[in-house]
């Protein structure tokens, strides 16, 4: 009887696990107030092979033979146009994700609402990857073979070394990437606004650098780096180390490591107070640089030149959090800042307040507002000139764009893929926290050009 | 000798960085003994309450604006009667199970709470504001007041909790239950209150760490339930039984890990330097210490 009783628990335990790890597609109800009208992909990668497994060979072998799953969205022919997007709506990175999902949504469905492009609609599928690169293979597979989308569209992806890879190898365009990580900027089907974090480096810290210098009449020498540990923020750390501090005349004293598990703050920046260091330098994402706030404030500690920040930290929750306590700090943003007060942000804030009323702003959800503009107006390029709309024509339209400006949130972006090679956006403002808003100190300015870029005036190989 | 004087300074300083999260750890621990020592249940689902106790915080008091000290008692009364529903719902129908059975069943319990909290609220991180923004400095030392806060509550709740159990008729009918069930229910002892009872304290020790900790960390499905890996290292020291030794192996954690992110600065370190010192101090119990800790064991169980 006992065994049995045990048995039926056990079978009621391994029931209710799997019922709680969602079903195979996630509901929207996991973000209620974000996606209403949209599906939510997202779930369990138990149930579905990761995509890394799937050679090419194969991949090639049964196209051939059937005609491949995902050659299903190689040309649009009906009224709606079917993209994915890569984001972590749950998870460490949500509070970077979720905005950016936002963006992109709300732009998405102000086109939808106003006619559509050339009388098609977009149906954007967002799909929560949880930034976990197998998660995101899993997604985009699905995205692929499942729902059949002809291109993915903006996505924040930053953490997936694979999927990039994936989707180039089964020939889907990628439009409004925004992956960071260096395989992204040299495929010939990635098209991204977004700036690399080697320009978006060599524009911040210099100018830091030389305003910190200007200002105080010292210059900072002593940089103390709190580095989410993940390959896009540690790419700042050896930007800095290689190019900026020898040139600089800084050093990076400490590299202290952290993750979403990460708990002692207080003893972070204890440790860099002992270092005597000029400056904090934030290398991570809003939450882990809320934490480190919260807790250098609590002991009050503040570095000599206040803290440094970075794109990854450019959210106003991050501000809302920390409060005046984080103001001085300085980061960097490939987009206009939200907080100008100039027509083409007024008009994103608009469609972004009509869609999502309690937005959080910042550099994220302006470049996925800006991805999803880029992406309607290659659509319309295509269906304007009268050529069939494909994912050739789509990548062809792209490569018509050598000085795009993003309506007025970007400035001379070469969208002609590979990015690495055409330049892509080297342009960067520099922003200051400055009582809950990222205020614009200066730029656009071009990184090509900046002091400590290694090859003047042009792309590096 | 100054800069040995520093680096003394500098490692205590460190160590009392270490002491609140350590007290967090120890609630959490606490949460796991009572419960285990009146059920013999080992209850994985303590994260994902005390998670779960801290949302209905976060609900009243920054999306609500209720005054801090009315979200605080309603979100412990909350807590309170989450441990009751919990047990309601996944213990008492496997009552007649033995131990082992109504232990996997917590399992099933994480993962229903957090189906609870991703619907609710999201799988978003979010942020409380901290109960107290002051800092308070002793000689060389400055520390936040809501770290201070954090280890008054821990020992108060602590010290309280140990005192109704050796001295209040329901606490010592707790500690009867698990020593000898029979003889308990001749004596009048109901072993479903006492299981109830268990389960709802336990729920309260995991919201107050929630509630404390949470400001200076964020808020999300999971954070909790991760610190209950690090809280199932200090209870084992305890042997699941003695609230000092559980506390004592808290604290011991939450310092290792602190003085270890100070000196070493890869990410991934300090989690696993904690476990190491549990590990060692398990090791030693096997040999020449063993005597002195099962019999403070023994001497300091509930």
């Amino acid at each position: 009887m006992t065994k049995r009783v045990r048995f039926f628990a056990i079978s009621a335990a391994l029931m209710l696990s799997a019922a709680a790890c969602g079903p195979r597609f996630q509901s929207p109800q996991a973000q209620p107030d974000t996606f209403e009208t949209v599906s939510v992909l997202g779930g369990t990668p138990s149930t579905v092979p990761s995509a890394s497994t799937t050679s090419t060979t194969k991949t090639q072998l049964v196209r051939r033979l059937i005609g491949s799953r995902s050659d299903r969205g190689f040309k649009v022919t009906g009224g709606t146009i079917t993209i994915g997007g890569l984001f972590p709506l749950s998870g460490g990175l949500s509070s970077i994700g979720t905005p950016a999902a936002q963006g992109a949504q709300a732009w998405f469905r102000y086109v939808n609402d106003h006619g559509g492009i050339e009388g098609k609609k977009i149906k954007f599928i967002p799909c929560d990857d949880r930034a976990d690169d197998t998660q995101s293979t899993v997604c985009a597979k699905r995205l692929v073979e499942e729902e059949g989308i002809f291109a993915m569209g903006p996505s924040f992806t930053p953490f997936s070394e694979t999927v990039v890879s994936q989707l180039d190898s089964e020939g889907v365009p990628w439009i409004g990437w925004d992956g960071i990580n260096k395989p992204g900027f040299s495929k010939s089907t990635v098209v991204t606004v977004g700036a690399a974090i080697e320009p978006m480096a060599h524009a911040l810290v210099p100018y830091w650098y030389r305003q910190i210098e200007k200002e105080t009449g010292i210059a900072p020498k002593k940089i103390g780096a709190v580095t989410l540990d993940v390959g896009p923020a540690g790419t700042y750390i050896t930007v800095a180390k290689k190019y900026l501090c020898p040139k600089l005349g800084c050093t990076i004293v400490k590299d202290q490591r952290v993750n979403y598990q990460t708990t002692e703050y207080g003893t972070i920046c204890r440790s860099m107070q002992n270092e005597k260091v000029d400056t904090v330098w934030i290398v991570t994402d809003p939450a882990s640089a809320i934490k480190l706030f919260t807790f250098c404030r609590e002991i009050g500690y503040k570095p000599r030149v206040g803290f440094l920040g970075q794109h990854g930290i450019v959210l106003d929750l991050t501000l809302k959090q920390s409060g005046p306590f984080a103001n001085g700090t300085m980061a960097n943003s490939a987009v206009v800042p939200d907080t100008e007060k100039i027509p083409p942000v007024n008009e994103m804030k608009s469609i972004m307040r009509t869609y999502y009323p309690d937005v959080s702003f910042g550099y994220w959800n302006t470049l996925a507002f800006a991805s999803a503009r880029m992406f309607t107006d290659l659509v319309g390029d295509v269906l304007r000139s009268g050529k069939e709309l494909n994912r050739q024509t789509l990548l062809e339209a792209a490569a018509g764009h050598v000085s795009y400006d993003c309506h007025g949130l970007c400035k001379d972006v070469n969208l002609t893929p590979p990015m690495s090679q055409s330049g892509g956006n080297h342009w960067v403002w520099i922003v200051k926290a400055q009582n809950g808003h990222w205020v614009k100190v200066a730029g656009p300015l071009d990184a090509y050009q900046s002091e400590t870029w290694p090859c003047p005036g042009r792309p590096c190989a | 000798m100054p800069g040995e004087a520093v680096r003394v300074t500098l490692f205590l300083q460190y160590a009392a960085n270490g002491i609140a999260n350590g007290f967090v750890i120890g609630l959490l621990a606490l949460s796991v003994v009572v419960i285990f020592r009146s059920t013999r249940v080992l209850s994985f689902a303590q994260g994902s309450i005390a998670s779960l106790s801290t949302y209905a915080f976060f609900q009243m008091f920054t999306r609500w604006q209720w005054p801090v000290a009315l979200a605080f008692v309603f979100a412990i009364a909350a807590a309170a009667l989450i441990g009751i529903g919990a047990w309601a719902l996944a213990m008492l129908p496997l009552r007649r199970t033995d131990p082992l059975t109504r232990t996997v069943a917590t399992l099933a319990l994480v993962l229903v709470l957090q189906m609870i909290m991703r619907t609710r609220w999201g799988g978003n991180e979010e942020f409380i504001k901290p109960l107290l923004d002051s800092r308070i400095t002793i000689g060389s030392f400055v520390i936040g007041a809501q770290q201070v806060l954090i280890a008054v509550v821990a020992i108060l709740a602590t010290s309280g909790l140990t005192f109704w159990f050796r001295r209040s008729f329901a606490g010592l009918a707790l500690s009867a239950m698990a020593d000898d069930p029979s003889t308990a229910r001749l004596l009048g002892v109901n072993p479903a209150r006492v299981a109830a009872t268990a389960w709802s304290i336990g729920a309260v020790l995991g919201a107050l760490a929630g509630i404390l900790i949470t400001p200076l960390l964020v808020l999300n499905p999971f954070q909790m339930t991760l610190l209950m890996v690090t809280a199932f290292g200090a209870a084992l020291l305890g042997g699941f039984d003695s609230v000092p030794l559980a506390l004592g192996g808290a604290l011991l954690i939450g310092i290792v890990q602190s003085v270890t992110t100070g000196y070493i600065t890869t990410s991934g370190f300090s989690e696993a330097f904690g476990f190491i010192a549990v590990f060692a101090v398990l090791l030693l119990r096997r040999g020449h210490a063993t005597s002195l800790l099962d019999s403070l064991a023994r001497e300091t169980a509930l």
